[in-house]
């Protein structure tokens, strides 16, 4: 189930509401959301609902027995049960989500003869994989509490708004508010608008910039020329950019309704003026989780020059197979591990020395690049992209408007989606308490843009999502 | 009461959505009229169909055919597409060559004036199979019934030929070719350029216009050898309405945006008696009521004027002295079934998609015939008429 499907805008989230509001129980009102979470991954998946929640009870055991090691003051036993815990949770990933590669590849090598083993890969496991491993792996240092009731911890693990995109909750995030949160009208009232604006952002605007992007991509021929590949660059960024910080939005919201406060995950990404802000920017909770987990217990960049340069490809090399199974994810992490490197040791004072617009362009240009690295599976296609970006070729947009008129009306959004990347557009739909007439007028205004919204899935079968599949 | 109205966006919110539940399990309606189809509703929920995804793909379905505003949202979004579309493109013509354009599952053609909607043209070889289907079934009856002269009469359309290329489908010299009838039994409305085809079709349906409609009555009433019947228009009318046909209704779902009139012929027609499905009726279709030039009730459309897809129709004109003849068609025949009626005795139209569930019978060509007296049978349609198993005979 998606948020962005009628399935759960209309039977999904107001029974759920329903059911849990009417109880008063803390354990009543757990359960509920305990249920409707199963119940949400189960509705696209049921088989791979025992997955879930075998990955959630070897963590239950490993927590247990980890936290039993340290209490008995049997560090290296604890430390070995986090390792272990870890190793099965890792590879349960890694066989669901990298057998097919692994064995592709290895079957290419001269004389060996391996079958490709290609599994289908449960939803959102790469999220709930990551939350699980931080739990353990913060419990191991005691930055939170056993969790000795499963059901909570399972809970945490699968909780609907976060399960299958993100984003990546700590456990330490919500460890108090399993048991102790205050559900508020405050909370109801903003939580129901950022789940409104989110869905807005995927529906109107991403949905309709990937048209372009798509529409594009799958031409071939020389009709798509220069100036196609780079409007189907940016419809891609932008596209990307709005499906999933619109669906971080809607789990965002949809958690403070139900009285849990996630930490943000996207903070205007696209007015970065270096790839170093970009990553504090985009994809917060992924990019931290890198950092804590793996760039600093490898000693981050408290070492030699060597080992730092070591540390960050291995992270990047990291974040890139994160995201898909193919060379081209890796080649996307080690890009941005690469310009990361060169902003650190001297890139980046010349940035600080430019007027920020310069570092705008700069930053933004790369990002382009790099969703185009990001979405070409195929190296000969990516090479032809790139080809074409770089070296100008005439773009026939008469033949390519005959062949799907509706493009140029998708193109339409380009701008709109545009300036949605700014802050300014936040001033506007800031949460804050008005006078009547405006709160009527504000009411309205969420009320007719969730119609819309409404009326575009009603009315649009094209309702993918890239980051489902993580 | 202020609070309460600072509240109020999550109380609309949800009451909206549950509204949207409520009417989908406990109130749903039967039809989907906009898309002109049965509306989807709610599937049983068993352990069986969850676990195969049917119930949620159907539960997803029923909710978008039953939440309110489902068909006022989907008809607006697709006004606003066809609306843009237009705007873009027919200020610019001039900068497109004459070549298909495509906008969702339409091709739009044009003739550096007007734009037509069209079918993709089709492929021949991925119709032989119903095609020899077909006429294996039409040469059992034929065989089965010396008795009876059988004609055929394929009136090609914009699926026949690609208007960009000149190359035709050859659908009918095919199909021709495998009937058991003498060349002589069987003609063909020929399409062969994007120049002929916007002279006798509309711009938004899928059906011939009314100078394609006479051009074919006047083929098919030589081909039955009634040349000395054919009544001669009394005059043209164009009606004040405006028109949005199938083409523009049904796949682009926008009736405003793209429109043309609807012009049609006079004629004087003799009297004779009219049953629809075995009750007598004043009139197949509505041409007076149009033609009278009142602000018709019913929007302008093509089967609203010349009649719609009866199971059975017949035309008595009460001359026992001339022949009964059996119509085996669909809707391109609805225009010219009127002006075929004063050349016969009886003229008997069928429509097999409709015919059984309208009278509560299954047709079976033998004992029709023989009840009704037919000795000629015409089978007429389009290309989507011969490669469809709706149209298959029972003798």
């Amino acid at each position: 189930m998606v948020f962005c499907s009628l399935n759960f805008l209309y039977l999904f989230l107001p029974l759920v509401c329903v059911l849990y509001f009417i109880w008063r129980n803390r354990v009543w009102r757990n359960t509920i959301l305990l249920l409707a979470s199963v119940l949400f991954y189960a509705w696209g998946e049921p088989v791979y609902v025992v997955l879930i929640l075998s990955a959630t009870f070897v963590a239950y055991l490993g927590g247990i027995a980890v936290e039993h090691f340290l209490q008995i003051n049997r560090k290296k036993v604890a430390r070995l049960a986090m390792i272990l815990t870890v190793t099965v949770l890792v590879l349960n990933l890694v066989v669901f989500k990298y057998l097919g590669f692994l064995t592709e590849n290895l079957s290419r090598i001269p004389f060996i003869t391996i079958p490709v083993v290609e599994l289908a890969l449960p939803i959102g496991i790469s999220f709930y994989t990551f939350q699980i491993l931080s739990y353990v792996i913060d419990l191991y240092r005691r930055e939170v509490k056993l969790q000795k009731n499963f059901f909570y911890l399972l809970l945490y693990v699968s909780f609907f708004p976060q399960l299958i995109a993100g984003p990546i909750v700590r456990y330490q995030t919500i460890e108090q508010e399993i048991l102790e949160r205050t559900e508020c009208w405050d909370d109801v009232i903003a939580g129901s608008k950022r789940f409104i604006l989110g869905l807005a952002k995927k529906v109107l605007l991403a949905n309709n910039v990937a048209l372009v992007a798509e529409s594009i991509y799958a031409g071939s021929g020389a009709i798509y020329g220069t100036s196609a590949l780079w409007i189907a660059a940016l419809s891609y960024t932008l596209q990307i950019y709005f499906d999933f910080s619109g669906y971080s939005d809607m789990a965002i919201g949809l958690g403070q309704v139900f009285g849990f406060h996630f930490l943000e995950n996207f903070d205007h990404p696209y007015i970065a003026c270096s790839v170093t802000q970009f990553w504090r920017r985009w994809h917060i909770s992924l990019s931290t989780w890198f950092r804590d987990y793996i760039y600093i217990p490898l000693g981050g960049n408290r070492v030699s020059k060597g080992r730092w340069l070591r540390n960050i490809l291995v992270v990047w090399a990291l974040t890139g197979i994160w995201h898909g199974a193919e060379w081209n994810f890796i080649l996307w992490g080690l890009y941005y591990g690469l310009l990361l490197v060169l902003e650190k040791l001297f890139l980046g004072k010349y940035l600080d020395k430019l007027p920020r617009f310069w570092g705008w362009v700069y930053t933004f240009i790369i990002v382009n690049i790099g969703w185009v690295l990001f979405n070409q599976t195929d190296f000969s296609t990516l090479g032809q992209c790139l080809g074409r970006m770089f070296w100008y070729t005439p773009t026939d947009w008469v033949s390519i408007f005959t062949t799907n008129a509706s493009l140029f009306i998708h193109m339409g959004w380009l701008p709109a989606a545009f300036i949605c990347c700014f802050p300014l557009t936040n001033r506007l739909f800031r949460h804050r308490k008005r006078g009547i007439i405006l709160s009527l007028v504000e009411t309205g205004i969420y009320m007719l843009l969730l119609l819309v919204c409404i009326a575009f899935i009603v009315s649009s079968s094209y309702n993918p999502f890239i980051y489902f599949r993580f | 009461m202020k609070k309460w109205i600072h509240r109020l966006l999550p109380i609309l919110m949800l009451g909206f959505l549950f509204l949207g539940l409520v009417r989908t399990l406990f109130l749903p309606k039967d039809i989907n009229y906009y898309e002109n189809r049965t509306a989807n509703k709610a599937p049983q929920l068993t352990l069986a169909t969850f676990r195969t995804s049917t119930f949620q793909n159907g539960m997803e379905d029923a909710l978008n055919d039953q939440i309110p505003l489902a068909q006022f949202m989907k008809s607006r979004y697709n006004q606003a597409d066809a609306t843009l579309l237009s705007s873009l493109l027919w200020g610019n013509l001039e900068h497109f060559p004459r070549q298909y354009i495509k906008f969702k599952s339409v091709l739009l053609f044009h003739d550096g004036g007007e734009v037509y909607a069209t079918y993709p043209p089709k492929v021949l070889d991925d119709l032989t199979e119903r095609l020899d289907e077909k006429a294996a079934n039409y040469n059992a009856c034929i065989s089965a019934h010396p008795e009876l002269e059988f004609y055929l009469y394929f009136i090609e359309k914009d699926t026949d030929i690609n208007f960009a290329t000149g190359e035709k489908l050859g659908a009918y010299v095919y199909f021709s070719g495998q009937l058991d009838l003498p060349a002589e039994n069987m003609a063909c409305f020929s399409v062969d350029s994007f120049d002929a085809y916007s002279q006798t079709f509309f711009q938004t349906d899928h059906h011939w216009n009314y100078r394609g409609a006479y051009e074919g009555y006047c083929q098919v009433m030589n081909l039955l050898g009634k040349t000395e019947e054919i009544l001669v228009p009394t005059g043209e009318v164009t009606l004040p309405n405006p028109f949005s046909g199938s083409k523009t209704t049904y796949i682009l779902g926008s009736t405003s945006a793209i429109q043309e009139s609807l012009t049609v012929h006079r004629f004087d027609f003799p009297p004779m008696d009219i049953t629809i499905n075995a009750e007598a009726v004043a009139d197949y279709g509505n041409r007076e009521q149009f033609l009278s030039l009142e602000n018709p009730a019913t929007p302008v459309a093509y089967g609203a004027y010349y009649g719609g897809d009866e199971g059975q129709i017949i035309f008595d004109t009460g001359d026992t002295q001339k022949e009964n003849i059996l119509i085996l068609g669909e809707s391109f025949d609805n225009a010219i079934l009127k002006l075929m009626a004063p050349g016969f005795g009886q003229l008997h139209s069928i429509d097999l998609r409709n015919y059984a569930r309208q009278s509560g019978e299954s047709f079976r060509l033998a004992s029709y015939v023989e009840k009704h007296g037919i000795t000629k049978v015409l089978f007429i349609g389009n290309l989507d008429c011969f490669i469809s198993s709706d149209f298959l005979l029972e003798d």
